[in-house]
C-alpha cells in the first residue's frame, strides 16, 4: 500500500508510476558521453582538404559516398572497385544522367551499391547513417548537405574526407577533391595530373583569345526561366571568372537578383543569354525566342539565345574535365571571328585523355545542344563536319 | 486543497463490493499497458538498417540505465551502441513520450470540458503552440527558446478559446466551448500562414517539414525537452486523477464537493499546454492522438479518471511509438507521423461515431 494526503492507496492505483520511471531512467541514460570508434590497428594518413589528418584503415577497405554521386571520385580515381556505397536510389537516377555513367556503367548496373538489394530500407537520414554503418567502409566520402550526416560520422571519430563546404569557387572545389580523391587511393600524382591538364586548356585558350587584350566584351546573362512562371527566373551568379576567360561581361554585374525579378532582366539586356536547366517547364532557346516577355531583349533580336553546354550530362563534379571545353564553347559563341571552332574536338579529347572514352557523334551532339540550339545564330561551326571557311576568311 | 482534505476525511465512505471483471481490468489493463509499452520500446530498437537482436537491444538499455559506468569489455560492438544510443532510442523515446503526452492532454481535457469531442487540437492549444514554435524559429531563437514560446502559444490559445466562451455567457455549453476552439485554431493557423510567409528561404522548409509532425532529427537534448515537461506534469494530473472524476460532474456538483473549480481548471490548462507545447517544440503537430485515444481508453477501463487517465497516456504512447516504426520500417519512406495519425485517426473517430449513435458520446 502506498499513502498518500488523502490516506491509502491500492498499489494498482500506482501502477502508472512504472513507466514514468522507467522512460525518466531510459531517459538519462541518453546523456552518456557518446561512442567513440576505435583508431584502426593500421593505417594511413590522408589529409582532407583542410590539411587536417584523417586515419584510414589498412588494408583500405574501401570508400562510401554520402550525400553525393560517385562522379567526383571516378573520375578522379578511376577505381570503381573500391566503392562500396555509392548512394541512394534518388542519387542512381542522377548519375544515370551523367557522362560518367557512361565510362562507368557497372558502377550504375550493381543494385548493392545504391542500397536496393542490401537492406529492406533505405530513405531518410535515419536509415542514411544505419545503413553507412553496416557498410563498414574505408572511409566517408561525400558532401555534407542537408542533414550533415558526415559531421554526425565525424563525431563518432569515423574516417571522413572532401566536406568541401568551405571552397569558394568550383575551381577550388574542383582542385581541393582531386588531390583528396587520389590521396585515398594513394597516386596523389593522377590528381595533380587533372589539374594541370585542366590549367593547359584554359592556357590555349587563352593564349589564342587574348581577353585581357580586348575592348569591348559582349555582355552574357547564364539564367533559367520558366515558361509556367511568367515572373520566375535565376540567375547564376558563379561565373564571372568563365566570363572574363570567354572574352565576356557578366551583365547581371550591379544588379541585385531575386529569384522571381523577370523585369530586371529587360533592364539588364544582355548580349548573350546562355540558358541553363531543363526541368520544370524550363525553357529552351525556342521557346525563349518565342516568348514575349523577352522580344525586346538584344539577345533576342540577335538570336544569341543558347542552351549551355552538357546541361545535365555534367551536372556532377566534370568540372575539371569539361568546365575548360565550357568555357571555349562560350568565348566561340561570343567571338567567332578570333578562335579556331574547336570545341568538338575538344571534348572527343578531353573525354578520351582522361578515361580512355571515345565519345560518338551523337553524343557530342548531345554535349553541345545542336538539336536545342538550332535556332540561335553561330551554331553551325559545332556541327559535325563543319568546315571553319568562315573564320578563314573572317580573319583574312 | 484543506477544504478537500476535510471533506475525503468526513465524509462516511461505504465500500463498493467489486465485480469480479472489474478487479481483472483495475489490476491486468495497467499492467498489460505496462509491460506493453516497455517491450514496445526494446522492439522498436530492433527496427532499422543495421541488424539488431531484442536481446541485444535490451542488454544495451540496461547498461545505459543503469547507474555507473559501462563495462570495459561489453559484449556489443560500438556499432551496436551507436545505433541505439544515439540513433534509434532518442526517436523510439520521443515518439513514446509525445504518445504520453497527448493521451493525458486529451483526457484531461476532456474530462475539464466534459466533452468527448475535445482534444488538444480541437481548442487550439496545439496550433497556438505551434504558432509559438513557428515564431521562435523565425526569430532563430534557442531549442530552450521554442518550447518557451510554444508553452506561451499554448496558453494563449487556450485562454483565447475559454475567454470567447465566457464572453458568449455560454462557458458551461460544451458546443460552444467546441466553437470558440476551432475559431481561435484557424486564427493560429491564419498567423503560421503569415509567418511562413515571412520565413526566408532557408527556415522555410524547416517549419513547414516541422509542422507536419515528425520525429526526424531525434537527439538527446530533444528528449529532454519532451521527457521533463512530460513526465512532471503528466505526473501532477496523475495524481489529480479523482479531481478530474469530480470535475466532470459539473462545476456546481465538483463546488458542493468542496473543489475549488476555477483554480483547478486553470492548473490542468496550465499542465495540458505545458505538455502540448513540449510535444509540439520537439515533433511539430501531430493531431488526433489526444482525440481518439481516450475513446479507446475509455471503451477499456470506463469512464473511472482513475485508470483512465493512465490507460489513455500508455495507449497514446503504442499509438504513436507503432505509428513511427510504421513510417519508417514498413512504408520505406519517411512519412510524417503527423500525417499518419490523421489518416489513423480519422477512421477511428468515424467508427467510433457510428458505433456510438448518439449514446456513448455521452456516457460519463
Amino acid at each position: 500500500m502506498i499513502r498518500n494526503s488523502f490516506g491509502l492507496v491500492h498499489p494498482r492505483e500506482a501502477l502508472w508510476l512504472v513507466p514514468f520511471v522507467c522512460l525518466g531512467i531510459i531517459a538519462l541514460g541518453l546523456f552518456r558521453p557518446q561512442p567513440k570508434f576505435p583508431a584502426p590497428a593500421q593505417s594511413r594518413i590522408v589529409r582532407d582538404e583542410t590539411g587536417k589528418p584523417v586515419q584510414i584503415a589498412v588494408p583500405f577497405r574501401g570508400v562510401a559516398v554520402v550525400g553525393s554521386t560517385p562522379d567526383g571520385y571516378l573520375m578522379d580515381t578511376h577505381a570503381p572497385e573500391f566503392l562500396v556505397h555509392a548512394g541512394d536510389p534518388d542519387g542512381r537516377k542522377r548519375f544515370a544522367g551523367l557522362m560518367e555513367s557512361l565510362v562507368y556503367p557497372e558502377v550504375l548496373k550493381k543494385d548493392s551499391l545504391w542500397d536496393a538489394g542490401l537492406f529492406k530500407y533505405a530513405h531518410g537520414p535515419y536509415a542514411e547513417f544505419e545503413t553507412l554503418l553496416a557498410y563498414d567502409p574505408g572511409v566517408f566520402l561525400g558532401y555534407d548537405g542537408g542533414f550533415s550526416l558526415l559531421t554526425q560520422l565525424r563525431n563518432f571519430d569515423l574516417p571522413v574526407l572532401a566536406d568541401w563546404g568551405h571552397q569558394k569557387t568550383n575551381e577550388q572545389v574542383g582542385f581541393s577533391v582531386a588531390r583528396v580523391d587520389s590521396a585515398l587511393i594513394g597516386h596523389p600524382e593522377l590528381g595533380e595530373a587533372r589539374i594541370a591538364s585542366y590549367r593547359r586548356v584554359f592556357a590555349d585558350l587563352e593564349k589564342e583569345l587574348q581577353p585581357s587584350l580586348m575592348d569591348s566584351r559582349p555582355s552574357v546573362l547564364t539564367m533559367a526561366a520558366s515558361s509556367r512562371d511568367r515572373t520566375g527566373v535565376s540567375v547564376a551568379r558563379w561565373r564571372q571568372d568563365d566570363y572574363f576567360r570567354a572574352g565576356m561581361d557578366d551583365a547581371s554585374q550591379g544588379w541585385a537578383i531575386r529569384g522571381d525579378d523577370a523585369e530586371r532582366i529587360l533592364a539588364m539586356d544582355p548580349d548573350i543569354v546562355i540558358l541553363m536547366g531543363t526541368g520544370n517547364g524550363a525553357e529552351g532557346p525556342r521557346e525563349f525566342l518565342q516568348d514575349p516577355r523577352w522580344f525586346g531583349l538584344k539577345a533576342t533580336e540577335s538570336r544569341r539565345v543558347y542552351k549551355d553546354y552538357g546541361v545535365d550530362a555534367l551536372k556532377g563534379n566534370a568540372g575539371l574535365t569539361f568546365s575548360p571545353v565550357e568555357v571555349r564553347w562560350m568565348a566561340e559563341i561570343a567571338h567567332p571571328d578570333r578562335l579556331q571552332p574547336r570545341v568538338r574536338q575538344l571534348s572527343r579529347e578531353r573525354m578520351y585523355e582522361e578515361f580512355g572514352y571515345l565519345l560518338n557523334e551523337d553524343q557530342i551532339d548531345y554535349l553541345l545542344q545542336i538539336k536545342e540550339n538550332s535556332d540561335s545564330i553561330g551554331v553551325r561551326r559545332f556541327i559535325r563536319n563543319y568546315q571553319s571557311t568562315s573564320y578563314q576568311r573572317s580573319s583574312k | 486543497m484543506t477544504e478537500m482534505t476535510i471533506v475525503a476525511k468526513t465524509l462516511p465512505v461505504t465500500p463498493i463490493p467489486m465485480k469480479l471483471s472489474d478487479k481483472w481490468f483495475g489490476w491486468a489493463i495497467p499492467l498489460l499497458l505496462d509491460v506493453g509499452v516497455l517491450v514496445a520500446v526494446l522492439a522498436s530498437l530492433c527496427i532499422g538498417a543495421y541488424p539488431m537482436s531484442f536481446g541485444q537491444a535490451a542488454r544495451i538499455v540496461m547498461h545505459l540505465a543503469w547507474p555507473g559506468p559501462l563495462p570495459a569489455n561489453p559484449p556489443w560492438s560500438v556499432k551496436e551502441i551507436t545505433v541505439v544510443q544515439v540513433i534509434r532510442l532518442p526517436r523510439v523515446l520521443l515518439a513514446t513520450l509525445a504518445g504520453l503526452g497527448l493521451g493525458i492532454s486529451g483526457t484531461a481535457l476532456q474530462a475539464m470540458m466534459r466533452n468527448p469531442l475535445v482534444g488538444p487540437d480541437i481548442v487550439g492549444v496545439s496550433s497556438g503552440a505551434a504558432f509559438g514554435g513557428v515564431l521562435a524559429m523565425l526569430w532563430d531563437f534557442s531549442p530552450a527558446g521554442i518550447i518557451g514560446l510554444a508553452f506561451c502559444g499554448g496558453m494563449l490559445a487556450m485562454a483565447c478559446t475559454f475567454s470567447l466562451a465566457k464572453l458568449s455567457e455560454a462557458d458551461t455549453d460544451s458546443m460552444i466551448q467546441i466553437l470558440a476552439g476551432v475559431f481561435i485554431g484557424a486564427f493560429f493557423l491564419a498567423l503560421i500562414d503569415l509567418i511562413k510567409h515571412l520565413a526566408n528561404d532557408a527556415q522555410l522548409p524547416t517549419m513547414a517539414y516541422w509542422l507536419l509532425g515528425t520525429f526526424v532529427g531525434a537527439d538527446a537534448k530533444k528528449v529532454a525537452m519532451i521527457a521533463v515537461p512530460t513526465l512532471c506534469a503528466g505526473a501532477v494530473l496523475m495524481t489529480m486523477r479523482w479531481r478530474l472524476n469530480l470535475l466532470s460532474l459539473g462545476d456546481i456538483d465538483a463546488k458542493t464537493l468542496g473543489m475549488n473549480v476555477a483554480m483547478l481548471r486553470w492548473l490542468i490548462i496550465g499542465l495540458v499546454s505545458l505538455i502540448v507545447a513540449s510535444q509540439v517544440a520537439v515533433s511539430g503537430l501531430v493531431g488526433w492522438v489526444g482525440l481518439v485515444v481516450p475513446h479507446i481508453a475509455r471503451m477499456l477501463v470506463g469512464p473511472d479518471h482513475r485508470r483512465l487517465l493512465p490507460t489513455a497516456g500508455l495507449l497514446g504512447a503504442l499509438f504513436v511509438l507503432s505509428l513511427d516504426d510504421l513510417t519508417r520500417a514498413l512504408l520505406k519512406a519517411e512519412i510524417p507521423v503527423g500525417v499518419l495519425t490523421a489518416l489513423v485517426g480519422t477512421p477511428v473517430i468515424c467508427f467510433l461515431l457510428w458505433k456510438s449513435q448518439g449514446k456513448g458520446w455521452g456516457c460519463e
